[in-house]
């Protein structure tokens, strides 16, 4: 990130992360304390296909200004 | 001597040993364990994971290990991967690991050895050590990190991987420790304790598995490559470090030198294989230098420079061919034929020369940025001392030495082995073998399965039993918080009495508390204490990773009566504190939103429980091969019932037809042994002219019906119900090519399964020949390539036997790779040594049958001397493609299972789950996987059987749990849910108990018992009818708090209030 405050925008990613990939990568990623911005959100899911449209659409009309589907 | 616990049924040790932790011995000891038997896991370095820890990527797939589950990356991999049950707080109740240990005494027989192990001391108590990583903070000894090859360093205070089995620290107290202690004094817990003594440990077992594994060759004694002496030669170890996402380099390939980005990149095959000193195929080598050689194509860019000088292509496995082709045309590897004379390093660049003689004979000097030496495999270390102690014979090369007809027995009884111990193998096989060798055991110690039982009733494995269950379905909420601080890897990024305060306010709220350690048993107790005195019904824990600690608090909640699924876990410290430490003012604010989600979350959570099903205590095999007959008789050596299921008049399969093995065993023996043994079995009843019809039903409860043709043409349907179910039903040698099919145009054609009959039956004729021209990679037009993996060693067979019985005929085979793996290429070597002479072609230029008068003559261009050569032949044998048996396609729609490109069935996961069906209950054996040797055949029906018999002898099976649900009210029966399943399990079936929307006769149905839990149906159904259970969308949504992005804003406004 550049040093001007003024353009730092820091999206709000909300994640849905497959409990037995992403999810697992994202604790990885705690165990070697890697470092990302908090404005990431990780939700869990069983499998990534249960992600429904309707979640990822709720998430953007409550605010998030990303989605991220992984696993 | 130090005994452990004896664990003991009739005097008689109802356990097993298993030596090494690597991936063969962690599936080895959970198959044992699953079926009952007490199991010690004994591994000599402080982790479990092996080789396969450190790798990132398997072929052909690109998994990579991260989700398949390896000591790298912790074993939550529940579907896919190995198992869940060695998390730390999800042990398997009857696994016992006993790492820093070796064996280093044995006694007794098969059946009842005792055994003793030394083990030395970890210094940290792995039930006290919560991966903070102050002692190695403090550690003033700075060593290289063999994990990542040596490229990085870590302290004697050490974690051998980021996540581990068990997950905890060790400290490595060689010379260079000189005792300050440091880590004794800052460890929070008093988990170190630096005067720990090594233990010598009694164990009693019944039967041992060796799952040693291999070493690999180290090429420094190979001076012309300059390994060792240029920095930018790398043993293929050190780049697969390079190339891991967890490795030093986070994935990034960069030279040793400089750091740089290498341009080009060469492979050298075979190094420390196929040569004067390890005559051996170290048969995974060409799979992996293509993974890698694919690997750095997509992380430098399509126009970097890959080429590997390759000896063959070994590409023997489902999927391999397209993988070669793939490598070829999508990321234009390079295979050059030949192998590399010399390397040479510019000292100005560090680039690097390689001389080699192409395949005109043109010596090449060709300028590389990095070489990579595909080193080959050998005996492990071990394995000299060890085969002395428990006296068993190793072979000419060091390995272990088995029988072809039982690969999986060492020459001592009661001794198993499985893996690249016995010869160098690949995942998948060493898998296959690991399985295989948990049979071999189970059938030897059949009286003592199930002496330790289990059960899966709740989200973690328990072997005790537990209050019955509150019924808190009328209750109203009552949540209780507590955050972990964790010593103070939470509590010192995130505010953790701010988050309470908070929490507090949160509607249903009961009690919110700070823990020190959540997860000791301090912590625990304080949870079921807070539990009963405030009456709370949901629970809500702020600590660490889901995957590791749920099994734990799950079962806190249950241990006191309460529904395990009414607890949320929040995952503060690995998704919050650990990442977010450079944000010190958000990471409180955002520990606050995580809790308050969780808490909202667990509000709406219902109990939920797994149905329990009895398992009907029968196997089902179909096919009567050896493959089925092996499988057959390992389940009912057992002790269970089986029906053997075969379509021909006689059992016995491709082995009716085999005569001799190059080995020199004879198959016909093998046969007679294993059909005598089938047809007087009590607990086999062998269906022979018959076939599955009908196939229904779940694991543990199936039911079919089995058509059986009778001499006089009448025919019977019999329905039988068994609880597992076996496809072995082979593969056989294709004939469809016009070659073949025109046999009054080239009589002289014949198959190599003709030749082997002639060799034995008619031998006059053989010794006539005075030409013959073998021709290798025949398929029938239109059907896909690959390799049939025995051929190659099927044709040195019978060259070798063509060119004993009458050495002056000349024998040519014209070949596109010579696939002799392993130890087979010893036959090819020979073959070569008795005159045979061998032509390459390519597949742009086949081989041609041309007739020049009377004499029939094969065409090929030989690609060395670049020139059409028109070769006599008396007979020409041909190798023709081994495809999947009739019927397959039709079997597989009855079992509902997949089938692969080539038609042969698809497993469940190519790596890790080789022998099991994605569909539960229903398993893989032999040539219906794909071409194998007889010996690889039968390993693999012990696999399967290994995977049927926990299920077989288990007391009850509990299915279900978090499963989708449909409401056939919102039902249109729009397909989409059959059409999205992954496994097939959504039904459209007229039902009279259901009706969907506008009186639709037949709504979805799912199976609870079948159903998966992905939840992917529930996601896709666009009428909204279906749910997950645990997962609804009111749970996922949280309308009542705010939703999923707005928690931020919403939590402020409550907190102004």
């Amino acid at each position: 990130m550049t040093g001007n405050d003024e353009f730092a925008f820091e999206p709000t990613i909300v994640a849905f992360c497959c409990h037995h990939c992403a999810y697992a990568a994202a604790d990885l990623a705690g165990s070697l304390r890697l470092n990302y911005p908090e404005s990431l959100r990780i939700i869990g899911l069983p499998c990534t296909g249960k992600v429904d449209v309707v979640h990822i659409l709720k998430a953007l009309e409550d605010g998030a200004d990303g989605v991220m589907v992984a696993g | 001597m130090e005994p452990l616990r004896s664990r003991t049924a009739k005097g008689q040790p109802a356990a097993a040993l298993v030596v090494g932790g690597g991936i063969g011995g962690m599936r080895a000891a959970l198959d044992l364990a699953d079926a009952g038997l007490q199991v010690y896991l004994v591994e000599q370095t402080p982790c479990l994971g092996g080789r396969v820890a450190q790798l990132g990527y398997m072929f052909p797939q690109h998994d990579c290990v991260l989700c398949r589950g390896t000591a790298d990356h912790g074993f939550g991999c529940t579907r896919p991967s190995l198992s869940p049950a060695y998390i730390d707080h999800n042990r398997h109740p009857n696994i016992e690991i006993l790492t820093n240990s070796r064996i280093v005494g044995v006694e007794g027989q098969a059946g009842d050895f005792s055994v003793s192990v030394r083990q030395n001391p970890r210094y940290v108590d792995p039930e006290l050590c919560t991966n903070c990583g102050d002692c190695a903070r403090v550690c003033p000894v700075e060593l290289p990190d063999s994990y990542q090859d040596n490229l990085a360093t870590r302290k004697a205070a050490f974690k051998l991987a980021g996540r581990a089995a068990p997950d905890s620290y060790a400290i490595d107290k060689g010379d260079y420790c000189d005792d300050c202690g440091k880590c004794q004094e800052i460890c929070p817990t008093g988990a170190i304790n630096l005067s720990e003594q090594p233990r010598l440990i009694g164990i009693n077992v019944g039967a041992i598995i060796l799952a040693l594994g291999f070493q690999t060759y180290d090429p420094s004694s190979l001076d012309e490559l300059g390994y060792g002496r240029f920095r930018n030669v790398l043993h293929a170890m050190t780049y697969e470090r390079l190339a891991s996402r967890s490795g030093p380099t986070e994935g990034v390939i960069s030279r040793l030198s400089d750091q740089r980005k290498p341009r080009s990149i060469a492979w050298l095959q075979c190094i420390g294989s196929r040569d004067r000193e390890n005559k051996y195929c170290s048969s995974i080598c060409c799979m992996y230098a293509t993974k890698e050689a694919i690997l750095a194509k997509q992380r430098m860019g399509e126009d970097a420079v890959c080429t590997v000088f390759i000896m063959d292509e070994r590409a023997f496995n489902k999927e391999y061919s397209k993988y070669f082709e793939q490598a070829r045309e999508t990321h234009h590897i390079n295979y050059v034929r030949c192998r590399v004379s010399a390397v040479q390093e510019d000292p100005l660049t560090g680039d690097l020369i390689l001389q080699y003689a192409n395949e005109r004979g043109e010596l090449i000097h060709e300028r590389y940025e990095m070489v990579v030496l595909a080193t080959g495999l050998q005996p492990p270390d071990s394995a000299g001392e060890l085969a002395e102690m428990l006296d068993i014979e190793l072979n000419e090369y060091g390995f272990c030495q088995t029988d072809k007809f039982t690969p999986l027995q060492t020459s001592r009884p009661g001794v198993f082995v499985c893996g690249a111990f016995s010869s160098p193998k690949e995942i998948s096989e060493t898998i296959i073998d690991a399985s295989g060798a948990a049979a071999e055991v189970m059938r030897l110690l059949n009286d003592r399965l199930n002496t330790f039982q289990f059960t899966r009733e709740w989200p973690f494995l328990a072997n005790e039993t537990l209050p019955p269950e509150r019924d808190i379905t009328a209750q109203s909420p009552r949540v209780g918080i507590f955050a972990c601080s964790c010593g103070e890897v939470i509590s010192e990024v995130i505010d953790l009495p701010e988050v309470l305060r908070q929490a507090a306010h949160w509607p249903n709220v009961v009690v919110s508390e700070v823990i020190d350690y959540a997860c000791f048993m301090a912590g625990t107790d304080h949870i079921k204490q807070k539990i009963n005195e405030y009456n709370l019904n949901r629970v809500v824990i702020g600590a660490c990773s889901n995957r590791t600690h749920d099994p734990l608090f799950q079962r806190t909640i249950r241990e006191v009566g309460l529904n395990p699924y009414l607890i949320e876990l929040v995952n503060i410290r690995e998704q919050c504190a650990n990442v977010h430490r450079a944000q010190p003012g958000r990471v409180t604010q955002k520990a606050i939103e995580l809790m308050r989600t969780a808490t909202g979350r667990v509000v709406l959570a219902q109990p939920v429980h797994k149905d329990m099903h009895s398992c009907h205590p029968t196997a089902l095999v179909i096919g009567g091969g050896v493959s089925g007959m092996s499988a057959a008789l390992a389940i009912a050596d057992s002790g269970c019932d089986v029906h053997l299921v075969e379509r021909e008049d006689m059992l016995g399969g491709n082995l009716l037809n085999l005569y001799y093995v190059a080995e020199g065993y004879q198959p016909q023996r093998l046969l007679r042994d294993l059909v005598n043994r089938v047809r007087s079995h009590q607990r086999i009843v062998a269906h022979t002219r018959t076939e599955v019809i009908d196939h229904r039903g779940h694991v543990g409860f199936f039911q079919a019906v089995l058509h059986t043709r009778h001499l006089d043409g009448s025919f019977t349907n019999t329905e039988i119900e068994h609880g597992v179910t076996i496809v072995a039903t082979g593969g056989r040698e294709t004939q469809e090519h016009p070659w073949l099919t025109n046999a009054e145009v080239y009589p002289e054609v014949i198959t190599q399964q003709r030749l082997e009959e002639m060799i034995i039956h008619e031998p006059g004729q053989i010794a006539s020949l005075r030409e013959v021209v073998m021709i290798q990679c025949v398929r029938p037009p239109g059907s896909p390539e690959y390799c049939s993996r025995v051929c190659c060693t099927n044709t040195m067979k019978n060259a070798i036997r063509l060119k004993l019985f009458n050495p002056d005929c000349q024998l040519t085979i014209v070949y596109k790779n010579i696939v002799t793996y392993g130890f087979r290429e010893e036959f090819y070597e020979a073959a070569r040594k008795l005159g045979v002479l061998f032509v390459r072609y390519e597949d742009s230029q086949p081989p041609l049958l041309v007739r020049h008068g009377n004499r029939l003559h094969v065409r090929v261009y030989d690609m060395t001397i670049k020139r059409w050569l028109d070769l006599p032949a008396d007979l020409v044998p041909i190798s023709m493609a081994i495809g999947p048996a009739k019927g397959a396609n039709a079997l597989a729609e009855i079992l509902r299972v997949p089938l692969s490109t080539e038609g042969f069935f698809t497993e469940a996961q190519m790596k890790l789950r080789p022998m099991d069906f994605m569909r539960e209950g229903i398993f893989l054996a032999g040539m219906a996987h794909y071409p194998k040797f007889i010996e690889e055949s039968i390993s693999h029906a012990l696999a399967a059987a290994a995977r049927a018999l926990p299920l077989l002898s288990q007391q009850a099976l509990h299915l279900g749990g978090i499963v989708a649900v449909v409401d056939p009210e919102k039902c249109v029966g729009c397909l989409t849910c059959t059409r999205t399943c992954p496994f097939a399990i959504p039904q459209i079936v007229p039902r009279d108990d259901m009706t969907g929307v506008g009186g639709l006769g037949s709504p979805a149905y799912i199976d609870t018992a079948q159903c998966q839990g992905c939840g992917t149906c529930a996601g896709e159904c666009p009428a909204n009818a279906i749910q997950l259970v645990h997962y609804t969308d009111e749970q996922m949504m949280l309308h009542s708090i705010g939703g999923l992005g707005s928690w931020q804003t919403h939590i402020s406004a409550e907190v102004a209030k």
